[in-house]
């Protein structure tokens, strides 16, 4: 999974590198202020550890290849922050000692392995925590399938930061300049073998690893659910927000959005006869459907809000309003569950 | 497959590639003009639409490489690590869109890897990590990579031990399972052991007074011969990066 | 003034999470004092020599050095770290653990650069240190590639240039061959003089009258006894219980005692 350079266009890795530079800015505060602690030796360490498994490759059909990052190890052990620097010095030490990993896209890697890895890791480790309680085994547990989840993540970015340069990336006669293969390829050659190799060596050795640290050194591990920070939820809500305008990206719409007025659209006529199989599409839209599209009309409508004229600033804008109406309504219920 | 024999010489692979940087080719020259210089021109390369140029860019660094001293060798194995993920995207791509862009999208990452190897096998690590402190890399930054470097050896010491004394111990046939078991247990009981060690590798710096900043004899001031350097690479970017286009 | 305290322990207590590695330790180190502490692998020396470097703080009790006491406060501070670690040094028991530099010749520079001594004056030193330890044509080999007594000789050349008054040795002969063992123990004994302050953790009874005019015993974080070496070896009933050594039959003279391996 380790993107080389040349692949990825410059703008690109310069997105990626900028997207990066303020996690790791808060990354590096919050360890600076734990300097006279033995953080920063574990933490090498444990970069040390992601390092030498890292150079264990699985060659992967259609999906370059895989290997387990220890990204799960360093998020339990040290944290998201810490984690995510530990993952990054090793993704540095690989790029420059062995090439694995260009140094122009190692803000990609960065971003897609360190960043979102450990991120994701802390979410759902957290979330398993309090699902499977005080079992014996949950430690090891949600490790390991947090673990899981965030390497495939990781494959999913970097397939998308794939996907999108013959979009985006051609010259004049309209051939591709970088990586040629559109999302449609990508996603699918990344995840399979992240959902099954790569994500499983993941799955077993953060599992097998913790299971064997509880046993041996028993503090090392933050057991039970603890308080549960916002700030990494709130990370990762961030990314997925910036990632939306990808959803633009996508060519029309998706199975079964359409609206009424589609149905007397030429081009997207055709876009539903495809997605039906073939099927001729009706002429106009079905009653049901004319009725009931009138009850409601959306003040973001089609997530672009009309004072705004950027597509992907619409886009954005949107999704931090659902978002932020998402936690208004799950807060809600929270404190209202909690006073009954 | 075995897995301890895939594992060990694994471990001796990289050790061997480590050890390398530490003891080759020292030709003099100021660290930070070097780091510089391989930014420039890995920028100008990824930046290049034109085969052509990045074949001169690759013979001009192989060419400094051969001349600095690096073995022909050396350079092909750096090479070899570029042409695993060239095989799984670029070749399809020769079907999919053409042999150039094939060409392209190997050239420029070949071009990269050389540079970066160019600048690992000329300089010790701890000049590298030197000019990054002098280039405003944050220091704490800093001095984690200098310890993971030093653990990285650490751990390769201890798992190449267990592996020896593991494998001495095993007697007969091993199924799969008992390799995975085997593989996860070697795994927690390297984590538990160098958890210890490294402790003490921290002590030890700390003893001697280290509180986080890199410091070393070399005192980086800017020769004649460094001057004509910078301005040459940074040509070289320059052009490399106006006829790629 | 004769004698001044170098070290006073007061009541020290220190553990590894729930293991309680010292446990209640008062114990007294005079300038000049060449003192072994005695014990067998967990009976809290090695713990009390990191915590005579300061590495770690006590959990409770007091540690004070010259009458200052030891926080962690007050290593916040450069210049009191600074010459705290440049009067109190420690050799570690693995070489390895302490080499950790490209060549011979950063690693002996690497405690005064830490420091900020000139360049010059580092310069100077190394070559004089170097010299001191007759390990001079090593300055440019890769440290641990070098044999065990090389690497014992270098880590002592790396704590030496900064001219210690006390130097803390943890088990400094162990997986070392004889020969460098005995150049080892000859070399300190030439280099103590009554200003140095020397403190060694060994298990090795045979050197002890060479290295020591006074050992501690240790047992389970605690001090048991402590004397001149000469009383302390011939108590074997202490030396036994602290398992230290052992008496079992073999084929020389029966009954021999000699130390636990």
């Amino acid at each position: 999974m380790h993107i080389p350079d040349g692949y990825l266009s410059p703008s690109t890795c310069a997105t990626l590198y900028t997207a990066s530079a303020p996690f790791w800015y808060v990354a590096l505060k919050k360890v600076k202020a734990r300097l006279h602690t033995k953080l920063i030796p574990r933490l090498a360490l444990f970069a040390a550890f992601s390092f030498v498994l890292m150079m264990f490759n699985v060659p992967l059909p259609g999906g370059t290849s895989g290997h387990a990052t220890g990204v799960g190890l360093a998020t339990v052990v040290l944290g998201p922050w810490a984690g995510m620097l530990a993952i990054s010095t090793a993704l540095l030490i690989q790029a420059l000692f062995f090439g694995d990993g260009g140094i122009t896209a190692f803000g990609a890697n960065a971003f897609n392995m360190a960043i979102a890895g450990c991120l994701v890791t802390y979410v759902f480790y957290r979330l398993l925590l309090r699902v499977f309680g005080m079992r014996p085994w949950a430690q090891a547990a949600a490790a390991a399938i947090a673990a899981y989840i965030a390497i495939n993540f990781s494959a999913l970015l970097a397939a998308i930061e794939f996907g999108i340069q013959p979009m985006f990336f051609k010259d004049a006669a309209g051939h591709p300049l970088y990586a040629p293969f559109p999302l449609s390829v990508t996603i699918p050659a990344m995840l399979i073998g992240h959902l099954t190799f790569a994500g499983l060596a993941e799955l077993a050795i953060t599992g097998g690893v913790v299971t064997y640290l509880k046993r041996t050194s028993p503090g090392l591990i933050a057991a039970g659910p603890a308080p549960f920070s916002w700030k990494p939820v709130a990370a990762v809500l961030a990314l997925l927000i910036i990632l939306t305008p990808v959803g633009l990206l996508t060519a029309g719409r998706a199975f079964g959005e359409w609206s009424a007025q589609d149905f007397q659209n030429a081009d997207a006529r055709v876009q539903i006869e495809r997605a039906a199989g073939g099927a001729p599409a009706p002429s106009d839209a079905p009653n049901g459907l004319r009725r009931f599209a009138k009850l409601w009309s959306a003040p973001l409508r089609d997530y672009s809000p009309k004072f705004i004229s950027n597509p992907s600033a619409g886009y954005i804008l949107s999704a931090v309003v659902g978002v932020a109406l998402l936690l208004i309504v799950i807060l809600s219920f929270g404190a209202l569950a909690r006073r009954c | 497959m075995n897995v301890s024999r895939v594992l060990e010489s694994t471990l001796s692979q990289l050790t061997g590639a480590l050890e390398q940087s530490e003891s080759t080719l020292k030709t003099g020259g100021d660290p930070r003009v070097k780091v510089i210089g391989a930014l420039l021109v890995t920028v100008a390369a990824v930046s290049v639409r034109r085969w052509e140029i990045l074949i001169a860019l690759l013979v001009l660094l192989s060419g400094v490489a051969i001349s600095a001293g690096m073995t022909w060798k050396r350079l092909c194995a750096g090479w070899a690590g570029g042409l695993f993920f060239a095989a799984v995207v670029a070749v399809p791509a020769v079907f999919n869109s053409g042999w150039q862009l094939a060409l392209l999208l190997v050239l420029r990452s070949e071009a990269s890897l050389t540079c970066w190897l160019l600048l690992i096998l000329t300089t010790p690590f701890n000049l590298v990590l030197r000019a990054l402190q002098a280039l405003s890399v944050p220091t704490v930054f800093i001095a984690i990579l200098s310890m993971t470097f030093r653990y990285i050896f650490l751990l390769v010491q201890t798992a190449q031990d267990m592996l020896l004394s593991r494998r001495s111990r095993i007697v007969g046939r091993m199924t799969g399972a008992d390799h995975r078991r085997m593989l996860s247990s070697t795994a927690g009981v390297l984590l538990g052991k160098s958890m210890q060690m490294s402790d003490d590798v921290y002590h030890a710096m700390a003893s001697r007074g280290f509180r986080g900043e890199i410091r070393v004899m070399q005192n980086f001031e800017m020769a004649t011969r460094d001057w004509s350097l910078l301005v040459s690479v940074a040509a070289l970017a320059a052009a490399v990066f106006v006829t790629g286009r | 003034m004769t004698n001044s305290l170098v070290f006073e322990a007061i009541n020290l207590h220190y553990s590894y999470g729930k293991i309680a590695a010292l446990d209640g330790l008062n114990l007294n180190i005079s300038q000049g004092e060449r003192i072994a502490f005695l014990g067998a692998n967990g009976s809290g020396k090695s713990t009390l020599l990191r915590l005579l470097d300061a590495l770690y703080f006590p959990s409770s009790g007091e540690l004070r050095y010259q009458g200052t006491k030891l926080t962690e406060e007050l290593f916040e501070e450069e210049s009191f770290a600074f010459a705290y670690r440049r009067e109190v040094a420690l050799v570690f028991q693995n070489p390895d653990v302490q080499l950790f530099c490209p060549t011979v010749y950063e690693e002996v520079a690497f405690g005064p650069l830490q420091m900020k001594w000139p360049k010059e004056v580092i310069r100077v030193r190394v070559a004089e240190t170097l010299e001191l330890l007759k390990i001079s044509h090593l300055a440019e080999r890769v440290p641990h590639q070098l044999s065990g007594g090389e690497k014992k000789k270098v880590a002592l050349a790396s704590v030496l240039i900064l001219d210690p008054k006390v130097i803390l040795l943890d088990e400094p002969c162990a997986a070392l061959d004889p020969r460098s063992q005995m150049q080892i123990i000859d070399f300190l004994a030439e280099w103590g003089n009554k200003s140095k302050t020397v403190v060694t953790a060994t298990h090795d009874l045979h050197t002890l009258e060479d290295i020591a005019d006074k050992c501690v015993v240790f047992e389970q974080g605690k001090i048991i006894a402590s004397g001149a070496p000469h009383d302390i070896l011939h108590d074997h009933d202490l030396l036994k219980r602290s398992n230290l050594m052992h008496s079992h039959r073999h084929r020389s003279v029966a009954g021999h005692v000699h130390q636990a391996e």
